[in-house]
């Protein structure tokens, strides 16, 4: 073999075989997958859907010793701090549940993030558990203080970790998300204590003033968020630019399949249309082959949405190479989806449905149940005896 | 924002991340000889793992996750190398130079250049060639690892990778006569 070409391929090899990523680089790649990890979870199987209790396991980063504290409070309380996990403001387990459940997994919460992250947790539960009381016509003066007084100080928490975040190098990013979140929670809440307010006119008086406070530090959010998405926007470079293009892959996925998600919802809605028994059969199958076809083409014509709209000018910005406007163009679509969601998992947990398609599907449900219990088009219904024979991921 | 978390995937998160550190480096060394471009190639190999997780996540089985990593990278650098293909590799490589290797290693401009010519080189064989080649001999990965990740079998491998080494010399000959 040629000397020459065996030393030239040689000397090739042995370089390329040298060739790695930097430490930098590979960090910087590292919290991009990390940050794409966390905005694209693990999809629950069926058993976690539905068996696995709400806000039943902490953060991953607290994990270990959450359990350990878990463990001293079950043996030392004797299970009141796993029984006290749903109490109420009133119950005589509450005080287990906010003095020493939550601050035994709160205080394991180490980064910015996490501090804020939790801190927007626990004060979406306070607003829960207004709307709880409220259903249950329990929301009394002093109820209504003490979810006052809490909420107020878990939003001054988050605050200052936000602030903290921000300060930060290259900390805007997490700040947006973590602010962009707590808006979503806060309106979102507001939006369903609001009709809390009108359905159980007994709560409405001690209602209004939490729905005052939790509009105004909604605002203030909006306006923390505002403020740190005009740094990014402001930002050049790579890491702005990977940046983007995490969120815009997350977007993109995320508002199609709440196309897909807005569709089966019509469709289903459509199917579980009342009609009245007595019609002939063709007329039935006629009038729901119509809603079914209305529905799905009304749902496309609505995905063109706020979500769909942010979607697509953050795409056009990215490829004008303004990707600080890119990533919040992006972050825009994924709270216009989020925002959805959140509020169908709120009214879900407070079992409180106000809206057109779960009436429906309430009235389906009982209608059915008798006659029709293993039919899998109840799945949109208000209750897990709705899915038995579902057959899910798991 | 993700509030809770199972322990399936926890232990998912944690052996992805594991992956992560144990391949990211071999990717990235593949994928550079491959696309010589090292911005081009960090970003097909972010794209690599963000599709694997994507495919993890859904709630998908991957047995071998060092071949899948690899067959998700052949196909990001195939999806990649699309986009550009109206931009000549050669041409590129003409006017920027070798620009695989991080600035902050020492390589005289002399060495770079003749490393340079032997990339031009390699990539000028046929792509199932140039790949076990890179695969061998970069990544230093054994005939059967290669097999996994190619899904052919082991024989087929050693075969490309014997017929491989034969073209690359005897374009190399062709070359060398080229220039007398």
């Amino acid at each position: 073999m040629n000397k020459d070409y065996e030393e030239k391929f040689g000397d090739m090899l042995e370089t390329m075989r040298g060739t790695s990523l930097t430490n930098e680089e590979r960090n910087e790649m590292r919290s991009s997958i990390r940050l794409f990890m966390s905005e694209y979870p693990v999809k629950a199987t069926f058993r976690e859907r539905f068996f696995v209790r709400e806000y039943s396991m902490p953060r991953v980063s607290f994990m270990r010793p959450a359990l350990a504290g878990f463990l001293i409070v079950f043996l030392v309380g004797g299970g009141a701090s796993y029984a006290a996990a749903d109490a109420l403001p009133g119950d005589i387990l509450y005080t287990v549940k906010t003095n020493v459940n939550e601050p035994l997994q709160g205080i394991l919460a180490n980064s910015d993030e996490e501090k804020a992250d939790w801190n927007a947790l626990l004060a979406s539960r306070r607003l829960e558990e207004a709307g709880a009381l409220a259903l249950q016509g329990r929301l009394t003066t002093e109820a209504r203080a003490e979810i006052e007084t809490r909420f107020e100080e878990l939003t001054q928490k988050f605050e200052a970790a936000t602030a903290a975040l921000a300060q930060k190098k290259d900390g805007e990013e997490a700040t947006a998300d973590a602010q962009s979140y707590m808006e979503i929670s806060l309106k979102t809440h507001a939006d369903v204590l609001e009709e809390l307010a009108v359905a159980t006119p007994g709560s409405e008086v001690e209602l209004n003033p939490i729905l005052e406070k939790v509009r105004s530090r909604a605002q203030t959010v909006e306006n923390a968020r505002i403020a740190t998405e005009e740094v990014i926007a402001a930002k050049f470079g790579a890491n702005i630019e990977r940046a983007a293009e995490t969120k815009r892959r997350i977007a993109e996925r995320e508002v199609e399949s709440e196309g897909d998600r807005e569709v089966a919802t019509a469709v289903r809605t459509a199917k579980l249309a009342p009609q009245p028994a007595t019609e002939a059969m063709m007329t039935m199958t006629m009038s729901a082959e119509l809603s079914l076809e209305d529905a799905a083409s009304t749902t496309e014509e609505d995905t063109e949405s706020e979500a769909a709209q942010a979607l697509r000018e953050g795409s056009e910005k990215l490829q004008e190479g303004k990707h600080g406007e890119a990533f919040t163009s992006f972050q825009k679509a994924l709270r216009s989806v989020e925002q959805k969601k959140l509020e169908s998992d709120i009214r879900k947990r407070l079992k409180f449905k106000e809206n057109d398609e779960s009436d429906m599907s309430k009235k389906d449900s009982s209608q059915n149940k008798s006659s029709n219990e293993n039919d899998s088009h109840n799945s949109s219904g208000p209750s897990l005896e709705s899915f038995p024979t579902f057959q899910g991921d798991d | 924002m993700e509030l809770q978390k199972s322990k399936r995937a926890l232990d998912l998160e944690k052996s992805f991340l594991a992956a992560y550190d144990a391949n990211a480096d071999a990717l990235f060394r593949h994928c550079v000889v491959r696309v010589r471009d090292r911005e081009l190639a960090k970003d097909i190999v972010q794209e690599t793992f963000t599709r694997t997780w994507v495919y993890l996540a859904d709630g998908n089985h991957v047995e071998y996750p060092r071949a899948f990593l690899y067959r998700t990278l052949n196909n990001a650098i195939v999806d990649a190398m699309r986009k550009k293909r109206s931009v000549s590799l050669d041409a590129k490589f003409e006017e920027e130079g070798f620009e695989i290797v991080d600035e902050t290693r020492e390589i005289p401009l002399e060495v770079r250049e003749e490393i340079g010519e032997a990339m031009q080189l390699l990539s000028s064989l046929d792509e199932m060639y140039s790949t076990v080649i890179t695969m061998r001999f970069i990544n230093e990965l054994t005939p059967g690892e290669i097999a996994k990740i190619l899904e052919v079998s082991e024989n087929v491998v050693s075969v490309r990778i014997h017929r491989a080494v034969k073209q690359l010399q005897k374009l190399w000959a062709e070359r060398e006569q080229q220039s007398i």
